[in-house]
């Protein structure tokens, strides 16, 4: 079963008296264990696909079904479930609570699940280890650099081991260092957890690390490049490239 | 989720102290005036149960309450009641003491001064007992077992006359007869009630009876052991009573309307008062709260957007802004709390004296906050503030407000309400002009003024009140408290008058002097006869000026009405207006027999034009005057206009010609007589 299915799926937005077109009859599938790359030039549509993809907006005409279910018959109660359970979200600006500590941070998603606050913290801290912050639990974000601060966001992202991660631009704010530093974790955890990513992106560098990449120009897909199969090799490539 | 929230709440401190600043300084203000108001609540009721010596709980008869000042004896307690009522409550466990009370009116005399009375007669034991448990401060004088208490105001007008001197109260006695007494001024006391502080006068119980004649009281009044038990304790004995007595009794407590008229009152005003400054101040709070919230949730839209997409629902997230609210409020609470505690207890030690409502003499300030009266305050008002916080942030966080069905505006009720008045104020009058009396026109040419006065001195004459006369009256009043009869002897000369009673056997010695437009009232035991202004006159059913003749030409200026006929008689209908001081009433309408000019019927009005007594005159009597036999009267029924089962009937008998002494109608001699 796909993981997420895009069918024919548009969405449009009025700005003043204009109406922009953000996505034209777009088809696309996302399966268990992709590892997936939206680009294309700023306002080409890679962000309203993230977002319907998400479950943060709603389609004007097509159908989004996740896990085979179509969004448009959830109501906002079944899709906050369905987001709670299913997404793992990173942002472009890490959007880490500034009142917490990383640990907190990381363990604020799992307040919609049905843990005791140690049970909470025990993930947490073993998520936060995964990313190699678990000794950085206590710091608040604004005493991590950028880097870290979207290693905590991925350490979020994951800590409720999420079916899909969203990530929106995840390495703009980042640079090139830990732009590749947090692909490789990523790509990691795809091929040793078979974590799901799609993510946005148009940083060529990181491209050239990725399985899939969707390309998206004026809302429309333009081309499917799965070629890059052996991603491992290119990861290794861009690896010794940042080396 | 509440750390968090402590910790933006911290992260924002200026605008959270701020916030805390606006809150805490309008539940400051309410706490303080809810203080303020416990004080007023609790220094009104001590006023109406202590130092007016109502107790906490008052028997009365039936309607008593409403109906004693019109008709005391009527609906007072006679023995067998009073002796019923402390029979049931003495074995009471609430029940510390029980009194019976009198209330009448009357009028004080010192020397040449004298004025109108209210006076409370109370058991001086049961009084200092009540003032000794009262929480206001009394400088109340003593009631003694034979002394008057004045307030100072009804000394002042009373000239101030020295403690110890003797004092005349004189009033109707409960059998419509007049009384007087005398007692010497032992102190003075306040009523505690403004509006009545100039007429004050408290009396031992026995005394008071004494000056009505009648051993009845007005209630028995019941102290408890607290006055949270005044309910209960009320509802069981109105019980009791009505099993006994049927219909026969009313059992109030301190706070019923006729009793603690100064305490509903005020407090009604005051609660009032409170619940829109409580309505202003929470609509400040909330306000400030909901703009704090506002702020927060759009300064931290990247936050709810982030958790928005991690799953959180609405509600979780307007959860968390409600925590920073509930938050606030509480630290707002908190130090409104301790602010207001401090600020009573330094209002306390610094003994203020304030001035309550009505209440004549200061109070000290002492702001009474019971912590649960300022928990329960506080808590109103942060669940107001926590569900308007509540509101502002799931509509403020992306949540679908739907619009309502849209309600008209309060201030365009309130325009409409006012415009209604307007249409009615404008349509009322102009209605009520459409029908008001025109006057008459076409009157018949009315007689100059020397005959009207001519005709009034030969109606005057037909009834004594010119030449030398003696007569035996008698006088049988009947009102629903029972009928009673007094005889006196008349004696007049030209146009004074002197009335002695004759019986019954008990009032015998009692005396009235008419001299010279002033009235005197003297009785055995008396040291000097009592002045009687005109208003006094007016005391019983058939007044005192009634009882001597009267000389309605010489006090009263005539104006002619016309002619209008009364059970098929034609009378000339005139209209007397009182021409001196001296005259009993204000103005009287006075029918004359066309033909022999007798009067044969008055209607009394009083200031305001209202006809309150009616008296018929019949002539069956004959006097020779100048050797020629005239009629005189021989009856005259007055009844009250309002009440027309309350009479009196004067029989004029035995009439003739006399020639009394001179010295019988001075003032000198009239203790003597």
């Amino acid at each position: 079963m796909n993981l997420v299915e895009l069918e024919s799926v548009s969405k449009s937005y009025r700005l003043g008296e204009v109406e922009v077109t953000a996505l034209d009859s777009v088809d696309f599938t996302v399966q268990h264990g992709d590892f997936v790359a939206l680009t294309g030039p700023s306002g080409s549509g890679k962000t309203t696909m993230l977002n319907l993809i998400g479950c943060l907006d709603a389609a004007d005409s097509g159908e989004i079904r996740v896990l085979g279910q179509p969004v448009s018959q959830l109501d906002g109660q079944a899709l906050d479930t369905l987001r709670s359970r299913t997404y793992g979200i990173i942002f472009q600006n890490f959007n880490l609570v500034p009142v917490l500590t990383a640990l907190e941070n990381v363990m604020l998603p799992l307040h919609l699940h049905r843990l005791s606050k140690s049970g909470m913290e025990r993930r947490a801290r073993a998520a936060l280890e995964s990313v190699g912050l678990a000794r950085f639990a206590d710091f608040r974000p604004d005493q991590l650099s950028g880097g870290q601060r979207q290693r905590v966001a991925v350490a979020r992202a994951l800590v409720t081991e999420p079916k899909l991660i969203l990530a929106d631009e995840p390495t703009a704010s980042l640079d090139t260092a830990s732009a590749l530093s947090l692909v490789e974790l990523m790509k990691e955890l795809n091929t040793e957890q078979q974590v799901t990513f799609v993510f946005s992106t148009h940083d060529q560098r990181l491209l050239e690390h990725v399985g899939r990449v969707v390309e998206l120009r004026d809302g429309r897909l333009t081309s499917t490049d799965d070629s890059a199969a052996d991603t491992s090799t290119a990861l290794q490539t861009g690896k010794s490239e940042v080396a | 989720m509440w750390s968090m929230a402590f910790r933006n709440l911290y992260r924002d401190r200026r605008r959270t102290l701020a916030t805390v600043i606006a809150v805490g300084a309008g539940l400051f203000a309410v706490l303080m005036f809810l203080g303020y108001i416990r004080f007023v609540e609790s220094s009104l009721a001590s006023v109406v149960i202590y130092r007016d010596a109502n107790a906490h709980v008052q028997i009365y008869r039936q309607d008593g309450p409403e109906q004693l000042a019109a008709a005391p004896a009527e609906y007072s307690l006679n023995r067998d009641d009073q002796a019923l009522i402390h029979r049931l409550v003495a074995d009471q466990p609430r029940f510390v003491r029980a009194s019976d009370q009198l209330v009448g009116v009357g009028v004080v005399q010192a020397g040449a001064e004298s004025s109108v009375f209210l006076a409370r007669g109370i058991d001086p034991a049961f009084e200092a007992a009540l003032q000794a448990e009262s929480p206001l401060a009394s400088q109340a004088s003593p009631l003694s077992d034979d002394g008057l208490l004045l307030t100072r105001q009804l000394q002042d007008l009373l000239g101030y006359p020295d403690k110890g001197s003797t004092l005349q109260l004189f009033s109707a006695s409960y059998a419509n007869r007049m009384n007087a007494i005398e007692a010497p001024l032992a102190g003075d006391f306040s009523t505690g009630i403004e509006a009545i502080e100039g007429k004050g006068l408290k009396a031992p119980l026995a005394l008071l009876q004494s000056l009505y004649d009648t051993d009845v009281v007005s209630r028995v009044a019941v102290q408890l052991d607290d006055r949270s038990h005044a309910g209960t304790f009320r509802d069981w004995l109105a019980a009791e009573l009505e099993q006994r007595a049927p219909g026969r009794f009313e059992v109030t407590t301190w706070n019923h309307p006729q009793i603690g008229q100064l305490y509903t009152s005020f407090m009604g005003f005051f609660n009032l008062v409170f619940a829109f400054t409580g309505i202003v101040v929470f609509t400040i709070a909330l306000t400030t709260i909901q703009h704090t919230v506002a702020m927060n949730v759009a300064d931290r839209t990247r936050e709810i957007g982030t958790l928005r997409a991690m799953g959180f629902g609405r509600r979780r997230i307007a959860g968390l802004f409600l925590r920073e609210s509930v938050l606030t409020t509480l630290a707002a609470a908190a130090a409104a709390t301790m602010l207001a505690y401090t600020v009573i207890a330094a209002i306390a030690a610094a003994g203020v004296q304030t001035q309550l409502p009505r209440i004549a003499e200061p109070a000290i300030l002492k702001l009474q906050l019971p912590p649960l009266w300022a928990l329960t305050a506080i808590a109103c008002a942060g669940l107001g503030i926590a569900l308007g916080a509540l509101v502002t942030a799931r509509k403020r966080v992306g949540g679908e407000v739907r619009p309502g069905r849209r309600g008209v505006p309060l201030t365009r009720l309130l325009a409409g309400a006012a415009c209604l008045l307007l249409a009615f104020g404008t349509v009322l009058p102009a209605g009520a002009s459409e029908t008001a009396p025109q006057p008459s026109a076409g009157q018949r040419a009315a007689p100059d003024a020397e005959t009207l006065r001519r005709w009034l001195r030969e109606a005057d004459l037909a009834r004594g009140g010119w030449g030398s006369y003696k007569w035996k009256l008698t006088i049988h009043t009947e009102d629903p408290a029972g009928a009673t009869d007094t005889s006196y002897d008349i004696a007049v000369r030209d146009g004074r008058a002197l009335a002695m009673t004759t019986a019954p056997r008990r009032y015998r010695g009692e005396k009235i002097l008419i001299a010279s437009r002033a009235m005197w009232y003297a009785k055995p035991g008396l040291r000097k006869p009592v002045s009687i202004s005109p208003q006094q006159r007016l005391v019983g059913e058939a007044a005192n000026g009634d009882i001597a003749a009267t000389q309605y030409a010489r006090d009263y200026n005539p104006e002619y009405l016309g002619v209008e006929e009364l059970d098929g008689r034609p009378c000339h209908k005139l209209r007397l207006t009182a021409a001196t001081d001296g005259a009993t009433y204000e103005s009287i309408i006075y029918y004359l027999d066309r033909n022999t000019r007798l009067g044969i019927k008055a209607e009394f009005l009083t200031s305001s034009g209202m006809t309150f007594k009616v008296a018929h005159f019949e002539y069956r009597n004959r006097v020779l005057v100048d050797g020629e036999e005239q009629p005189f009267v021989s009856s005259m029924k007055i009844v009250n206009a309002n009440f027309p089962e309350r009479f009196s009937l004067l029989e004029y008998a035995r009439v003739s010609e006399a020639s009394p002494p001179e010295s019988l109608f001075t003032v000198d001699t009239l203790m003597t007589l």
